[in-house]
């Protein structure tokens, strides 16, 4: 029971702590608050890449670095000089142009994924050595 | 000249004038190049599709080259007739600008202009080459229709063509050494033709070299030419070449230059020490033999010369070497030929002999006489190999002449054919041959070259013996026939005797055409002035001739003239009879039986002379040694300074890079991973590098 | 009753508390996905990163992008990767090891690109405004069907294709070593 609540109490503070990066950023009022947070994530997203051995895990890493960018491409268009509607607007269509791409890039990528798994019988990306040959 | 004056945009209206000046060409500007252009694309669809067109794949190359038969003849005939735009000095037209180095007339500019040019001299080749290579296209069709190569065959004549066509009409040296390899690289290719039949890969490897050695002096000459007066176009060069005074300020003296040339004619037109490739040359099919190794590609030495006349002009002393290469090259070839067995070396050294008159007749500077005798020898040699095809076709591939006789009967066409182009280059009046040689042997006496003409006599009694002994031992007398062939012997299907008949034409009358109203015979019909030819020509060698200095005599037909005329038409008669004693004739009115035991009896009394024309003066044998033996050592110590010191040096270069590549190959891992992490790498690298720039 | 601007008893604003509330969420969440062991609550993890992300949205002006990111992310794509994880997934081969060899170089090349990439936007005078505005969903509709129409409808083929590529791919070959039906 105590170590439930220690865990909850541990996390909600875990996740408060990197809330407060935005905060310390410039909060929810300034541009480099989101920016901040875009690069994080975008980070994030890239040691996964980088290190996890899944594909699956590799996929969704890229997914984290995609909507990073999303993020920043909306910061940039919420914070428009002299209040302008057609760049605010033409922000949100890129954004959603960017996740279109990364819907189909989804798709293909799984299935390259599934493909190669029948092949190989495994999911884990440094068992995939046929480039070194 | 920008890139776009295509002779299309002329025709659409954007007329652009000539580079001298001259009144927009019209329709020329499309005519003109369309005589390379249809051959070109019969070259390129028969050697795209030709092989599925079986026995029809003659039939779009013939018919290119009968549609550019046409517009040639018709260029022409109006380049001669001295028609607007050709006036008396020609048309040219320029095509594109193939290389632009600055502006034309910038000082150390290199512009080569891709351009056409006719005038009468042109014209005058146009006529033989198109002619005569329709002819030989249609032969062809009989004579390769049992080859597998068939389509193969039309391809590479067509390409011959395209190649001795650009070479006529090119206006730019560079344009004409271009022609010259492309002539080179169909002859090879046609020479060995019967790739499988190792002699005939040899011969074509022959040729190829030889013509190399040429081809370098050729190369040398059009940078020396370059080198002194900064253009490749063949009239401006020449103009700034001769121009009063300008001699001095050359870097390279003229007297190089024109060796340097006539180099390059040596080797394609096969005058000595360059023949040897010639008489090898015979290996190819006997159409190929009669279109381009007696006809046309041989004669384009005589052409470049004549051509460049003024270059030559200036250069006396290169006169009278290329006179003397040319004479001795006649005497030379005519003593081989008078031994030969192999009914085509006959004709093969009967060629050289010829063009070794024609360079006689440059060397003297009687250029008209020497086109003269091109365009007459091209139709009778042409004839006369062609027919040698016919005969060969008819005994079943057999070309000794010991193995033939008697065949008068069994190949009339043929026969009489060859015996027409017989009499005219033995010089006999009034057939084609008579009119040319005269020329050149009464010009050469008359222009104090009384050596020339002396043993240009001699020759013309060996020319007329050895063809009467082709004659004698080919048609009359006993058949030698090998009997299991005999029956079968057969006068070839009409599409190769036609031409034959057709070529028979101008081999008679020809030479009367060309010099009529002139002498000999036009002072005898009351006609005045110069020959047709003369008349034609004169525009093309008047520079030369005015810096030579030559001036026209008087024509004595009942003095000099007709005394040179009397003596070459005895001496053609003696060679004819002597060989009809020995081996025999079977005309209506004279009937002799041949004579083994008597020639016998003569090659005994000269056992050198004989063996050495049977040996054809060892040339070989001495190419041999020179290149063979002695070559072959140079090579072997090269090679193994090459294995040693050049290949080892090359190989430590490789083994330490294998070394290298090994080591570094571990990078290589395989792993997308770490190929992304490189990616990252690179990313934080310019982000960073981004920052730095930025902040300074 | 009504709301104020702030939290009661406090001077934080309430949407200063939302946003590191959402921020807190979305970053813990999205290194919960690349460093939990099962693989399934990784794809959970992603979900629940992606609707925050869309609260962010939501904050930053963008109604719209965070109704698409709901459907796309969190109803399309994520159950794409949660069957595909499902797929592959063998209990013999359970992954042992999450990370690579090189998990200790890539946090490196991630922790540094951080810092570079956050001196540079501290480092910069954006020229924008200082207020964040609301997308008007109008204005965005006709630059999305006026101005943008050929990419959308590019982006629309490039759907189709991606749909055809996938089910190619995917599909067992006929015939092939883990047919069925052999």
């Amino acid at each position: 029971m105590i170590r439930v609540f220690l865990g909850t109490a541990l996390t909600g503070a875990f996740v408060l702590g990197l809330g407060l990066i935005a905060l310390a950023a410039g909060g929810s009022r300034s541009l480099n608050a989101y920016l901040t947070l875009s690069t994080l994530l975008f980070a994030i997203g890239m040691f996964g890449f980088l290190a996890r051995r899944n594909a699956i895990s590799m996929l969704m890493s890229i997914e984290l670095m995609l909507n990073a960018v999303n993020l920043s491409i909306i910061a940039f268009a919420s914070f428009a000089a002299d209040n302008n509607a057609a760049f605010r607007a033409e922000g949100s269509v890129i954004a959603l142009m960017v996740m279109g791409v990364a819907a189909g890039e989804a798709t293909v990528g799984l299935s390259i994924i599934m493909a190669i798994y029948r092949n190989k019988k495994t999911p884990l990306v440094d068992e995939y050595d046929a480039m070194s040959q | 000249m920008s890139g776009l004056d295509l002779p299309l945009a002329t025709i659409l209206g954007a007329t652009e004038a000539g580079s001298e000046g001259a009144i927009g060409g019209g329709p020329w500007d499309l005519l003109i190049p369309l005589i390379i252009a249809l051959p070109l694309a019969g070259f390129l669809f028969t050697a795209l599709v030709g092989r599925r067109l079986g026995k029809s794949a003659h039939l779009v190359p013939v018919g290119a080259i009968g549609l550019a038969w046409l517009i040639g003849m018709w260029v022409a005939f109006n380049a001669l007739g001295g028609t607007e735009p050709f006036g008396e000095h020609g048309y040219g037209q320029t095509i594109y600008t193939w290389i632009a180095s600055g502006a034309p007339d910038q000082a150390g500019a290199f512009v080569v202009d891709v351009g056409f040019f006719v005038d009468n001299l042109t014209a005058c080749l146009l006529i033989v080459v198109l002619t005569i290579g329709l002819l030989v296209h249609v032969y062809s069709i009989g004579y390769m229709s049992h080859d597998p190569g068939y389509w193969r065959f039309f391809a590479y004549l067509n390409l011959f063509m395209v190649s001795m066509l650009l070479l006529v009409l090119a206006d730019s040296f560079l344009v004409v050494f271009v022609a010259w390899e492309l002539v080179g690289l169909s002859s090879y290719l046609l020479i060995g033709f019967w790739k499988h039949k190792r002699s005939a890969a040899l011969a074509a490897k022959k040729a190829f070299i030889v013509n190399r050695v040429g081809d370098v002096g050729f190369a040398l000459g059009i940078m020396a030419i370059f080198v002194n007066v900064g253009t490749l176009n063949i009239r401006h060069a020449i103009e700034l070449l001769t121009a009063e005074g300008a001699a001095a300020s050359f870097p390279i003296p003229m007297w190089i230059v024109a060796l340097l040339i006539f180099a390059g004619a040596m080797g394609k037109s096969a005058q000595f020490p360059l023949h040897v490739w010639l008489p090898d040359a015979m290996e190819g099919p006997t159409p190929v033999s009669a279109l381009i190794h007696a006809a046309t590609m041989v004669n384009a030495g005589v052409y470049l010369v004549a051509r460049t006349n003024p270059i030559f002009a200036s250069a006396p002393d290169v006169m009278v070497v290329v006179a003397a290469i040319g004479i001795f090259t006649a005497i030379l070839a005519a003593s081989i030929a008078m031994t030969q067995t192999d009914i085509k070396r006959v004709l093969a050294y009967s060629t050289l002999s010829q063009l070794g008159y024609m360079f006689a007749a440059l060397g003297v500077g009687a250029f008209t006489a020497a086109i003269f005798h091109l365009m007459t020898h091209g139709f009778f040699k042409g004839l006369l190999f062609l027919g040698s095809g016919s005969v060969i076709h008819a005994v079943h591939e057999e070309q000794d002449m010991r193995k033939m006789g008697g065949l008068a009967k069994k190949i009339p066409h043929t026969y009489r054919t060859m015996l027409i182009g017989s009499i005219a280059i033995a010089g006999i009046p009034p057939l084609a041959g008579f009119f040319s040689k005269d020329e050149i042997l009464g010009e050469a006496f008359k222009l104090h070259f009384e050596w020339v003409w002396a043993i240009g006599i001699v020759v013309a009694v060996m020319t007329a013996f050895y063809m009467f002994r082709l004659i004698g031992m080919t048609f009359w007398g006993e058949s030698r026939v090998d009997p299991a062939i005999e029956p079968h012997v057969h006068e070839s299907p009409s599409v190769m005797t036609t031409p034959l008949w057709i070529l028979a034409v101008p081999t008679v009358l020809l030479g009367l055409v060309l010099s009529l109203p002139g002498p000999p015979l036009g002072p005898l019909l009351g006609l005045e002035g110069p020959g047709l030819l003369h008349h034609w020509l004169e525009p093309v060698f008047h520079p030369g001739l005015v810096i030579l200095g030559h001036k026209e005599a008087e024509y004595q037909l009942f003095g000099i003239d007709g005394a040179l005329i009397g003596a070459s038409v005895a001496v053609a008669t003696i060679g004819m009879v002597t060989a009809w004693r020995l081996f025999g004739v079977n005309l209506r009115a004279i009937n002799w039986r041949p004579d083994p035991e008597r020639v016998r009896r003569l090659t005994a009394r000269v056992p050198f002379l004989y063996r050495a024309s049977l040996n054809k003066w060892w040339f070989d044998d001495l190419n041999h040694l020179l290149f063979m033996t002695i070559g072959g050592r140079l090579a072997a110590f090269l090679w193994w300074f090459d294995r040693r010191v050049v290949d080892d040096t090359v190989n430590d270069v490789a083994a330490t890079t294998v070394g290298a590549g090994r080591g570094l190959g571990r990078i290589q891992t395989g792993r997308v991973q770490n190929y992304a992490l490189g990616i990252a790498v690179g990313l934080i690298v310019m982000a960073g590098s981004f920052l730095v720039l930025a902040a300074r | 009753m009504e709301i104020g601007s702030t939290i009661p008893f406090t001077s934080i604003p309430w949407d200063d508390a939302l946003f590191v509330l959402l921020a807190g969420t979305m970053l813990a969440s999205g290194l919960a996905v690349v460093t939990m062991r099962d693989i399934i609550r990784c794809g959970l993890a992603m979900m629940v990163c992606f609707a925050a992300l869309a609260g962010i949205y939501v904050m930053a002006g963008a109604p719209l992008v965070a109704a698409a990111q709901v459907l796309v992310y969190i109803g399309a794509i994520s159950v794409l990767v949660l069957f595909a994880i499902m797929l592959t997934q063998t209990k013999a081969a359970p992954s042992r090891l999450v990370f690579q060899t090189q998990a200790a170089p890539a946090a490196a090349a991630a922790v540094i690109l951080t810092v570079v990439v956050l001196l540079a936007i501290g480092s910069t005078t954006w020229g924008g405004g200082t207020e964040r505005g609301n997308t008007d969903t109008v204005a965005l509709a006709k630059a999305l069907f006026a101005d943008w129409i050929l990419p959308f409808e590019v982006l629309g083929i490039l759907l189709l294709a991606a749909v055809i590529g996938g089910v190619f791919l995917a599909k067992r070959e006929r015939g092939g070593p883990t047919d069925p039906q052999r």
